[in-house]
């Protein structure tokens, strides 16, 4: 104690922020995780470790080698009489543990392939549109997996547009894509945008003479693609590759939408069946043991991810070697033929890719089931009608996520200073805990939280400070949860900007004779302010399509939010839809203004 | 081994005419340096020559061989880039085996080879280290091991020292020039730096804007530059303006800006026909009476001399600089502009004088370049 005192009055600043900031983290991360691996161990007061047997023994759960029959099939081709061939892609169901990993890695695979193949044509070849291109690219991004999958379902579901008026009436064909083959196409057309921009940021940010010097000896493009590009950007790759592993796991939003709509497979997803199971009875935080068990695996399998970017990406990152980078990229320059070819990679590339995008749009703004497509604004319309329509929850939707934003701002602008520019013991501990939330499972974390604070037979904090009690009001807690959650995007962003900032600047200031504080507020948040702004709209646009953590601790309608009440009414798909495009076109104008601000830092979005 | 020519080269960027047709030949076994300011074309020059920029007129040639249009990584060329571009992800012999993997020569043979090298650039212990791991002047040795490795036709050297510091830049220059001469490579050596390109190069070309100012050895460019842009950015100089004012057989008079009076002997027939044409280089311009003419005096060899009677300018004492070998004296001439002169005898008198006091400086006739529209008059 004498010895922080001794510290505090040397650095007041950084010494209040510090044991603040710990203390958040601790109480709002760190304790509700703990009170879901407790969960996941304890039942009924008593260590209880038979229901890890009952999860590996139940092919509900697990079932790795799953008989195929007529609800469990790669590929069914129906041929009834009527003319209408239906062909089915599903994909084998094996229990929903193994399920979540199978869907994780496919989606990693798939976003990998197109991801790094986009990359490289961006970043090694040079062809008209590219810069039109590098925008066009981001509109996957824009879409939350959870209004993918109503747009995808618009356009590919049973009796979407494509099938009903192109498929059938040309083909005879009723495509359909389900199970775990549906999950993963809709996680993939999104996610591919977020390894592409990693992949490519880290091509361009190489030295451009390391492929010289490969060329210079005698190296064809393809072995200076394999034996310097590539290797090169194995930092990218690989942390782009985790983070999307870890996403595609966690995902709840996408999942919902197919089980919603009647997919019996694509329901058994660790997310979806914690949503579903965690919750025990009206006057308990207790929480469904199994759910604990698959929440804390899910747990594990992010912070292993998390550790791995941590420790394996930084010990590869190169670019402090060269001194200096010199020149431009050798681009290969394409002629009419490559002309041609990279326009049909890209077409397919984007018309695929922005199929939900063209779902959304199409069934919020036309009359169902009237065929050519006439628009109506009806959907629209109900949007901001309190009474029947989706105002309220759009009102919540803005308090809370700006609530949360502003807080995420004053925290993290704060934490990021302390992070970057001081050193203490215990720092990398500090950095960890303010990044870790990016790879935390909203699902877990929902549980967690539910547990620590709900009501209870027995102890709980929830009984002492009711506010916090996610039953009784859970507003002030879903703030607190986005705050969390979306942290790391606005303290990367502060980092980045701090690293590129000379500390010689606060020196010379302090060196004039201005405190510490003074020097934060007039020296490094002016010049730091265009990644704070631009962080705080990532985590905004982040907030605004929150799903797990809203849907465990949301249960009336008067405190929900447009993603919770999506997630209810999954029945009236074109007014959702509506509300979808509604958020897409926030986060749109949040991007534009962030890429504007950010520039080519374009990493501080995705970045670990 | 081989002779590098260049003939009539033209570069572009978009429409910037950065290389504006270049003649030149670097002889077998020769070092030859294009130096100039940065944005000069230099680089651009070399970058050409190991095919990573096309020309878009003119002809590179390799001994019989037009390589102008072949891929840079069969022109068989070793480069030392500016910033080393060491791959970091391999260890220091991989680095130097790579070129030789590419040659398809056999395993056993390429770490032979890579020991043999790295032992001469004195980095014997160093194989499997990465180039993280090294300094600067390790990691530049680490370059040159790499391209000299493959025995090259030609090595092209492009700024490979600046990043370092001075000392290991003058302990690896010599290094640079001992191992190329010893295996006779040709090479071509691009530098801003003037000493750097004195001590390396066998040969020095000029460059300004695009252009060549003077080829020729280090002594020529020093002592006999062909241009005034030569004068100024070989050596430290004073540069006097002033105008021709007399014009006899074996006499000229100048008259400089601040009034002072020098003479110099006129080698010139003064009938005879200007016979010099526009961007001509070589041909000597024709002096007349008015000419507006420019005299360059090398630091060192003018001298303060009370007894001087001809040749001589006043200057009035700014600041003394004490170097060591010598005395640095900074001055105002009378019409203001800034002068200096380094004495290299008496230093205790020279730092005895006092700022603001008067001197004579003698500016020898054999220590001026007499220059017209950039153009040296001899």
């Amino acid at each position: 104690m004498k010895r922080y005192m001794h510290k505090f009055m040397q650095d007041p600043l950084s010494w209040t922020i510090i044991p603040i900031i710990t203390l958040f983290f601790t109480v709002f991360l760190i304790l509700p995780l703990s009170f879901t691996m407790y969960a996941a161990f304890v039942h009924n007061g008593e260590l209880n470790l038979s229901a890890f047997g009952t999860i590996f023994n139940t092919k509900k759960f697990w079932d790795p080698f799953p008989e195929i029959n007529d609800s469990n099939f790669y590929i069914q081709v129906i041929a009834p009489g009527d003319g209408i061939t239906t062909i089915r892609i599903r994909g084998l169901d094996y229990g929903i543990f193994l399920n979540t990993i199978i869907i994780g890695i496919a989606t990693t695979l798939v976003s990998l392939t197109l991801g790094l193949t986009t990359a490289f044509f961006m970043a090694r070849l040079e062809f008209r549109g590219k810069t039109i291109l590098s925008g066009l690219l981001l509109i996957p991004l824009v879409i939350p997996p959870f209004v993918s999958g109503i747009g995808y379902n618009a356009l590919l579901g049973p009796s979407g547009l494509l099938n009903e008026r192109f498929f059938i009436p040309v083909f005879g064909i009723r495509l359909l894509f389900q199970g775990i083959v549906a999950i993963v196409i809709v996680q993939s057309l999104h996610y591919f945008t977020l390894i592409y921009l990693n992949i490519y940021s880290s091509l361009m940010n190489n030295d451009p003479s390391l492929e010289e010097a490969a060329e210079n000896m005698g190296a064809d493009r393809l072995t200076v693609a394999r034996s310097v590009t590539l290797p090169l950007a194995m930092p990218g790759i690989a942390s782009g590759s985790i983070l999307v592993l870890i996403l595609a796991m966690e995902d709840l939003g996408t999942p919902i939408i197919f089980a919603n709509s009647g997919d019996t497979v694509a329901a058994k997803t660790i997310t979806f069946y914690i949503m579903q199971n965690f919750f025990l009875g009206e006057n308990t935080s207790e929480i469904n043991q199994i759910t604990a068990i698959l929440g804390a695996f899910l747990l594990l399998f992010a912070l292993i991810g998390f550790y791995a970017i941590r420790k394996y990406v930084s010990l590869k990152q190169y670019s402090m070697v060269s001194k200096g980078r010199s020149g431009k990229f050798r681009t290969v320059k394409l002629g009419k033929i490559g002309h041609v070819l990279i326009y049909v990679y890209f077409t397919v590339l984007l018309l695929v890719s922005t199929i939900p995008h063209w779902g959304v749009i199409i069934i919020s703004s036309t009359k169902p089931q009237v065929w050519p497509l006439e628009f109506s604004s009806e959907n629209y319309n109900k949007l901001f009608d309190f009474e029947n329509g989706f105002g309220q929850f759009i009102y919540n939707t803005i308090v809370y996520s700006f609530t949360a934003t502003v807080l995420i701002v004053i925290l993290a602008t704060l934490a990021g200073y302390v992070a970057n520019r001081k050193k203490f013991w215990g720092q990398t501990l500090f950095d960890t805990l303010v990044t870790i939330p990016i790879a935390i499972p909203g699902v877990v974390l929902g549980i967690g939280y539910f547990r620590m604070f709900g009501n209870s037979e027995g102890f709980s904090i929830g009984d002492l400070f009711f506010t916090l009690n996610p039953i009784v009001a859970p507003s002030v807690l879903l703030v607190i949860s986005y705050t969390i959650r979306k942290f790391p995007f606005t303290v990367r962003a502060v980092y980045a900007g701090l690293q590129q900032t000379d500390e010689v600047l606060e020196e010379s200031a302090i060196n004039l004779g201005a405190s510490k504080s003074r020097v934060l507020w007039e020296i490094i948040i002016p010049l730091i302010i265009m990644n704070i702004i631009g962080g705080a709209l990532v985590s905004l646009v982040y907030n605004m399509s929150e799903v797990s953590t809203t849907l465990i601790l949301v249960s009336d309608t008067s405190n929900g939010t447009i993603t919770w009440k999506m997630a209810q009414e999954t029945g009236k798909i074109a007014e959702l839809a509506a509300m979808g495009v509604f958020l897409m076109v926030l986060q749109v104008i949040s991007l534009l203004v962030t890429n504007v601000l950010l520039k080519n830092r374009a990493d501080a979005i995705s970045g670990i | 081994m081989v002779e590098l020519k260049i003939e009539d080269l033209h570069i572009f960027y978009d429409d910037f005419h950065a290389v504006r047709g270049i003649n030149l030949t670097v002889n077998d076994g020769e070092i030859l340096t294009l130096l100039g300011p940065s944005g000069c074309g230099k680089t651009t020059i070399l970058r050409s020559i190991a095919g990573f920029i096309t020309p878009r007129k003119g002809r590179i040639l390799l001994g019989e061989k037009d390589i102008t249009h072949v891929p840079a990584r069969l022109r068989d060329s070793g480069m030392i880039f500016q910033n080393y571009a060491l791959w970091p992800h391999m260890t220091i012999e991989e680095n130097v085996t790579y070129g030789l993997k590419m040659r398809k020569v056999p395993k056993e043979e390429r770490h032979r080879k890579a020991m043999a090298i790295l032992s001469q650039v004195q980095l014997e212990g160093q194989a499997d280290k990465t180039p993280g791991q090294l300094s600067g002047g390790q990691q530049q040795r680490v370059a040159l091991a790499r391209a000299l490795v493959i025995e090259p036709t030609i090595l092209l050297c492009d700024e490979p020292l600046s990043n370092l510091d001075f000392q290991l830049r003058v302990e690896l220059r010599t290094e640079i020039r001992h191992l190329t001469k010893k295996l006779g490579v040709t090479t071509v050596y691009v530098t801003h730096d003037q000493s750097e390109a004195l001590a390396i190069s066998d040969t020095i070309a000029v460059i300004n804007a695009g252009l060549i100012e003077q080829v020729g050895t280090p002594l020529e460019v020093f002592n006999d530059p062909d241009t005034l842009f030569v004068a100024n950015f070989v050596g430290e100089n004073n540069q006097i303006e002033g105008q021709v004012t007399k014009l006899e057989k074996g006499l000229v008079e100048v008259k400089t800006e601040g009034g002072d009076t020098l003479t110099y002997t006129n080698l010139q027939d003064p009938f005879m026909e200007d016979t010099a044409e526009e961007g001509d280089r070589k041909s000597a311009p024709k002096l007349a009476v008015g000419d507006k003419v420019s005299i360059v005096t090398r630091y060192d060899k003018i001298f303060l001399d009370e007894k001087a009677t001809e040749n001589v300018l006043t200057g009035t004492i700014r600041n003394l600089a004490y170097m060591g070998t010598m005395v640095q004296v900074v001055l105002n001439l009378n019409d203001g502009s800034k002068f200096t002169v380094n004495v290299s005898e008496n230093l205790n008198k020279v730092m005895g004088m006092g700022l603001g006091s008067t001197v004579k400086i003698h500016l020898p006739e054999s220590a001026c370049f007499l220059f017209k529209d950039n153009l040296r008059v001899r």
